[in-house]
């Protein structure tokens, strides 16, 4: 290995031989690796060799296991939503059959018996919608959302669909940062679920509140606040908040930052609650955040020096485990009447009386009522409160209070639009008739005392502006109010003198508001109570065909005209569902195939370090065994020269 | 004077050339000896004397055979092989090393954690199937097991080096003592004052001796002037006349293994991986506690933070099944102390954690949020007062058992779940967690989870069908980890490995130019001290021709005196 310097003078035999040996050895050794390599075709075996190689042969081989992982997520993801379109093919084609059903039905040489047969032909329609919305793929039902080891829809004895999947996606990585779902849910595909109700119910803010939950759900930086409190002499202190987690945390930090009742923080006590309030035994109070930070602002209380700093509203989020004390901004619910559930055949009266917190709420709603979906709204604000039910009506009204109204989840409210009423029929308050001759819309009432009132209703748009329209009528005396148990409008003549009847004329625009009738009771307190006409129903093809099977069966020609539009929305609606499916297999394909470019290439780079260049390996290979067989041959007649021989 | 002046001269001749003769068989008997410094006869005219008016030699004599030995080159060869030897030891240490990682094979640590994710990612692609969920349970199993073997073979490695490292002690107190015992034999040789030349065989013998120590451990000589050689390690004696010290094993403090560090008897002075100094002695400790050790310290880095980010994640999540019973795997060493102070290993924060209890047979779930006060206001939070404030959970019971764990039961016919962590306390206590252990010793998994593989963690609330979990559990190679700074585990092992690769290449490179100069010096030395054959042939030659034509003066003397009596 060495080429030493040969110094003038002698050359000792033990010198040549050593150097011999050294050459010799030196020669095999690089034949040996070059065979080595040949024979495993690897030229990079351990980091030693060429590190710089390695920095990058690390990462790469990393890369290469992670693109082989996403290829087997895209071919399972692949495989799940070809299955998925497979069966959404049949929404498609049933929803066809079921309209030239409903055509045949709304025929005019149709007959009720024949009507009959028809809603029976219906109901295989569903019963074979609901084998393909079970459908399962790989021990997986297709469209149960994350609930999907048992059947998610199943057809009850009354004729309606229960979905007992939920909304969840299952989402799997197809590449780095790239999650994509891999399943359609029961609700996005077959519209299983009523439009959930439920609104803004502002929750306040309490000491357990996470600060996570604040601002609508973006939280809190962590950071430190500075806290100035200024009796005469100005005391500042640097509170740490990084490792608060609740509202709790943040009031024993401030005030243990100072000597004890020096500071006092807390939550405003007015309603609604949702702001802290910070005030110093004397003197003033400052906030502000440091270096940059956003503790202080997202708080709501950088303030500069003030008596007391009111903070501002940080908009806590709604969980699980708010208490209902806490709801409509402190002010809490009432719970002490109790609300009406109306879900299909179940008619269920519901206390609240024992339930401290949402979560209490969540379960004593399904115990009473197990077809309901209950959950928390996207925004986080209030309830969001479904039936699972397709084909009935559901509702939630009052108790003779105001629980439902509080908890915002009462389905038939002042603010309900009345286009929405009768399931989406409305209300005919068109000031033109089909001849296009003005019309006046208005209802009649026949008081009390004998006298009878109209009511102009021109220009109302919610149930709150019919009432007001009423109200205006006789203010005090004749007065329309939403029932106090169950839903509709309650209309009251007292006078304090007339015991007549209290009728409103029967026209399309006093039925359509459910208030058509006659309270003929001579206690004048009694009001004539009005019918719910906001039943909420599910909003998908299940909803459409049970009713269709309903209106066939009892020849209700009027219901078979307006499901034909609804029918067609719905045809529209799987369509888009469809497309939208097309769209991300398109998306896993396109990946794929990207994926794949990508997967070759990081290959390739890979080689080009790890593998062994063959054909100037084996030139290698030649020319070191050339060179040993030189080797040997000069060290064999180097070591014979001697003068021994000679002599 | 005369004819039997000229006979004397002769036969002192003789005898001078035939001890030529024998000194050039010496060194031709020895040419194959290794270390067998070559010999010369130095021969000067014999005084001369006063015959008046005539000034007459005498002849030849001999005045000594000496070595032919640069001692100036002995010294720095003694070096050079310290040097070498310790930069060897190090490159063979890091040639295990590289052979036991595979790096870039196929079964490195780094496929074993892409395998790993890779049954996470198949596992949030199907959360309900509970093939998936055992295979995840398995690769993680799998992961576990490549650590600790990989950690318990360094471990070997570095006991090895124990045992060489006592073996290279006794090696090197035999060669002190043999140095030792050559001293008065050589200085009695030496008698003659002719200075490190005389006791050839035993002068030879000691400097193999020397070469095969200065290879153990960098050593110094000096020469005393009655020939004998006092022998340093750095500013300590070794062999000093014929006082010696040994080489001692104690044991050291550093690392897991048990280390042994080297002692000298007389003067206590230590040596050690940080001494100054070579040779493989020195370059073995090296290797052991430097490089082994530095590995260790990168693995148990990256395992510990494997073991608390994955179950951070992981704590926080539900599986298909929950839990009737669960003891935490971790053990505080004071229940009364705060928790972040009670010798967890990965200490909590301040934060809550909510328990969610379902009633098996109405299906319903409650949630509660326990607090973990750990603000260092009001009352931080203890196992103890934990345990308490778990109590308070409607169907659950908890209590702290006689060995500092945290033991959580559900009441008949419910199931516990956890959820939403943000103080760290079950991963910390080892609570709904996958891994278990500390650092690359010791990891496992929690048997709870081998048993059942159903009660691994997929779901994040979404129900015994949502992968939420598993699909945030997928990245936990690749997440940026703040104790790493910023580096996620994979860019750690990477650096790690990377880092082997740049010190071992560099250690080659250096111990294969030390050797070159070593191996330099070393044939620089042959040209003084090796046998030439051809150079014996001529001497040999020469004396036998000189040796020839004094037996021709002896022939013609004895004519002259045959001559003379004939008169």
């Amino acid at each position: 290995m060495s080429i030493a310097p040969i110094l003038s003078g002698r050359i000792p035999n033990s010198l040549v031989a050593s150097q011999v040996i050294d050459n010799i050895n030196t020669v095999e050794d690089s034949l040996n690796n070059v065979e080595q390599e040949v024979e495993t075709g690897q030229q990079l075996v351990t980091p030693g060799q060429n590190p710089t190689a390695t920095a990058i042969v690390l990462p790469l081989q990393q890369q290469l296991a992670s693109q082989t992982q996403y290829q087997s997520n895209l071919t399972t993801d692949q495989s799940f939503l070809q299955s998925t379109d497979s069966a959404l093919q049949n929404v498609s084609s049933s929803i066809s059959q079921a309209n030239s059903l409903l055509l045949s039905g709304l025929g005019a040489t149709s007959t009720a018996t024949d009507n009959q047969a028809l809603a029976g032909q219906v109901a295989t329609i569903i019963q074979g919608l609901v084998n393909t919305a079970n459908s399962t793929f790989q021990g997986q039902y297709l469209f149960g959302g994350s609930e999907n080891q048992t059947p998610p829809f199943q057809v009850l004895a009354s004729g309606a669909v229960l979905y007992n999947g939920n909304q969840a996606s299952i989402n799997s990585n197809i590449d780095t940062g790239l999650v994509t779902p891999n399943n359609v849910s029961g609700v996005a595909a077959f519209g299983a679920i009523s439009t959930p109700v439920g609104s803004d119910i502002d929750p306040a803010l309490t000491l357990q509140t996470n600060l996570s939950d604040l601002n609508n759900g973006s939280g809190v930086s962590p950071g430190s606040i500075q806290v100035t409190v200024d009796n005469g002499t100005p005391v500042t202190e640097t509170v740490d908040l990084s490792n608060a987690k609740t509202v709790g945390d943040v009031q024993q930090l401030i005030e243990n930052a100072f000597p004890p009742g020096t500071l006092t923080v807390g939550i405003v006590s007015g309603v609604p609650q949702d702001a802290l309030k910070i005030t110093p035994s004397a003197g003033t109070v400052a906030i502000s955040d440091v270096d940059g930070g956003k503790t202080a602002a997202e708080l709501g209380i950088a303030r500069s020096a003030a008596a007391s700093i009111t903070g501002s509203n940080l908009n806590p989020q709604l969980t699980l485990e708010t208490p209902l004390s806490a709801l409509n901004g402190g002010a809490g619910v009432d719970t002490a009447s109790g609300l009406i559930i109306n879900d299909g055949s179940t008619q269920a009266t519901v206390s609240i009386a024992s339930d401290t917190t949402v979560q209490d709420l969540f379960n004593t709603l399904t115990a009473a009522d197990p077809n309901l979906d209950v959950g928390i709204n996207a925004a986080g604000n209030g309830l969001a409160i479904s039936t699972r039910l397709s084909g009935v009506n559901f509702s939630i009204g009052e108790n003779g209070g105001t629980t439902a109204t509080d908890l915002g989840i009462r389905t038939m409210t002042g603010s309900t639009l009345l286009s929405s009423l009768n399931s989406g029929q409305g209300v005919p308050l068109s000031t033109t008739d089909s001849n296009g001759n003005p019309v006046t819309p208005e209802i009649s009432i026949q008081l009390r005392g004998g006298s009878t009132v109209n009511v102009n209703l021109t220009g109302a748009t919610t149930v709150q502006d019919v009432m007001n329209d009423i109200n205006a009528v006789q203010p005090g005396v004749l007065t329309a109010s939403l029932n106090s148990v169950g839903n509709g409008i309650s209309i009251t003549d007292n006078d304090g003198v007339s015991t007549g009847p209290l009728t409103v004329e029967t026209n399309s625009i006093s039925t359509a508001l459910g208030i058509a009738g006659t309270q003929s009771s001579t206690d004048f307190t009694k009001p004539l109570v009005g019918q719910d006409v906001n039943p909420i129903q599910a909003n998908g093809v299940f909803n459409l065909l049970v009713q269709l099977q309903h209106a066939l069966s009892t020849n209700n020609n009027a219901e078979l005209s307006q499901l034909q539009s609804l029918l067609q929305q719905e045809e529209n609606r799987v369509g888009v569902v469809q497309s939208d499916l097309g769209s991300r297999e398109q998306l896993l394909s396109q990946v794929q195939t990207q994926m794949t470019t990508e997967q070759t290439n990081v290959q390739s780079a890979l080689s080009d370090q790890l593998n062994v260049n063959m054909a100037s390996a084996l030139t290698q290979l030649t020319q070191l065994s050339t060179s040993l067989q030189a080797t040997l041959q000069v060290a064999a007649s180097s070591m014979q020269m001697s003068l021994f021989q000679y002599l | 004077m005369g004819l039997s002046g000229a006979l004397g001269i002769a036969s002192n001749a003789l005898d001078v050339f035939s001890t030529g003769i024998q000194v050039a068989g010496q060194n031709i008997a020895n040419a194959n000896t290794p270390g067998y410094v070559q010999e010369q006869l130095q021969v000067t005219p014999a005084p001369s004397y006063s015959a008046s008016p005539l000034i007459l030699g005498s002849g030849v004599e001999a005045t000594g055979v000496t070595r032919q030995v640069n001692q100036y080159l002995q010294g720095e060869i003694l070096a050079a092989n310290s040097n070498y030897s310790a930069s060897n030891a190090l490159n063979t240490v890091y040639t295990n090393l590289q052979q036991q990682l595979g790096a870039l094979g196929n079964n490195s640590l780094s496929t074993q954690m892409s395998n790993f994710a890779g049954a996470l990612n198949d596992l949030a692609n199907q959360p309900s199937s509970a093939a998936m969920a055992a295979q995840a349970v398995d690769a993680g199993t799998q992961l576990a097991g490549a650590i600790t073997s990989l950690s318990s073979s360094i471990q070997e490695q570095q006991q090895q080096a124990n045992v060489n490292v006592q073996q290279l002690a006794t090696q090197a107190n035999a060669l002190i003592t043999q140095i030792a015992q050559l001293n008065p034999q050589i200085s009695q040789q030496e008698s003659n004052g002719l200075g490190q030349t005389q006791a050839s065989s035993l002068l030879d013998q000691q400097d193999q001796d020397l070469n095969q120590l200065s290879q153990i451990l960098s050593i110094t000589t000096t020469q005393n002037s009655d020939g004998s050689v006092n022998v340093y390690t750095g500013s300590n004696y070794l062999v000093q006349g014929t006082q010696v010290q040994q080489l001692q094993t104690v044991p050291g403090a550093s690392g897991n293994v048990g280390t042994l560090n080297i002692q000298l008897s007389v003067t206590g002075q230590q040596i050690t991986a940080n001494s100054a100094g070579t040779g493989e002695l020195i370059g073995t400790m090296q290797g052991r506690d430097n490089v082994l050790g530095g590995f260790m310290q990168n693995l148990n880095n990256l395992t510990s933070n494997l073991i608390s980010q994955f179950n951070k994640i992981y704590s926080s999540g539900q599986g298909a099944d929950g839990f009737t019973s669960v003891t935490s795997d971790n053990a505080v060493s004071d229940p009364t102390a705060a928790l972040n102070q009670a010798g967890l290993t990965f200490p909590p924060q301040n934060g809550t954690f909510q328990v969610n209890v379902t009633n098996q047979i109405t299906g319903q779930t409650t949630t509660s949020t326990v607090d973990v006060n750990l603000n260092g206001t009001g009352s931080d939070t203890t196992l103890d007062s934990l345990a308490s404030e778990i109590n308070g959970v409607p169907n659950v019971s908890a209590s702290v058992t006689a060995d500092g764990r945290l033991q959580i039961n559900a009441a008949a016919n419910y199931q516990i779940q956890f959820a939403n962590d943000s103080s760290n306390t079950l991963a910390s206590l080892g609570i709904n967690t996958f891994f278990t252990g500390t650092d690359s010793t010791n990891i496992g998994v929690d048997s709870s989870v081998t048993n059942n593989p159903q009660l691994f963690a997929t779901a994040q609330g979404g129900g015994p069908s949502d992968g939420s979990n598993a699909l945030a559990l997928t990245q936990f190679a690749s997440n940026p980890i703040d104790a790493l700074n910023g580096q996620s585990l994979n860019d750690y092992y990477n650096s790690a490995v990377t880092d082997i690769g740049n010190k071992a290449s560099a250690e080659t490179a250096m111990s294969n130019s030390l050797n070159d100069y070593s191996q330099s010096l070393t044939s620089q030395q042959q040209q003084f001290s090796g046998v030439s054959l051809d150079q014996e042939a001529i001497q040999i030659l020469q004396y036998q021709q000189t040796y020839q034509a004094t037996a021709k003066v002896v022939t013609a003397v004895d004519q002259l005196y045959q001559a003379l009596l004939n008169i």
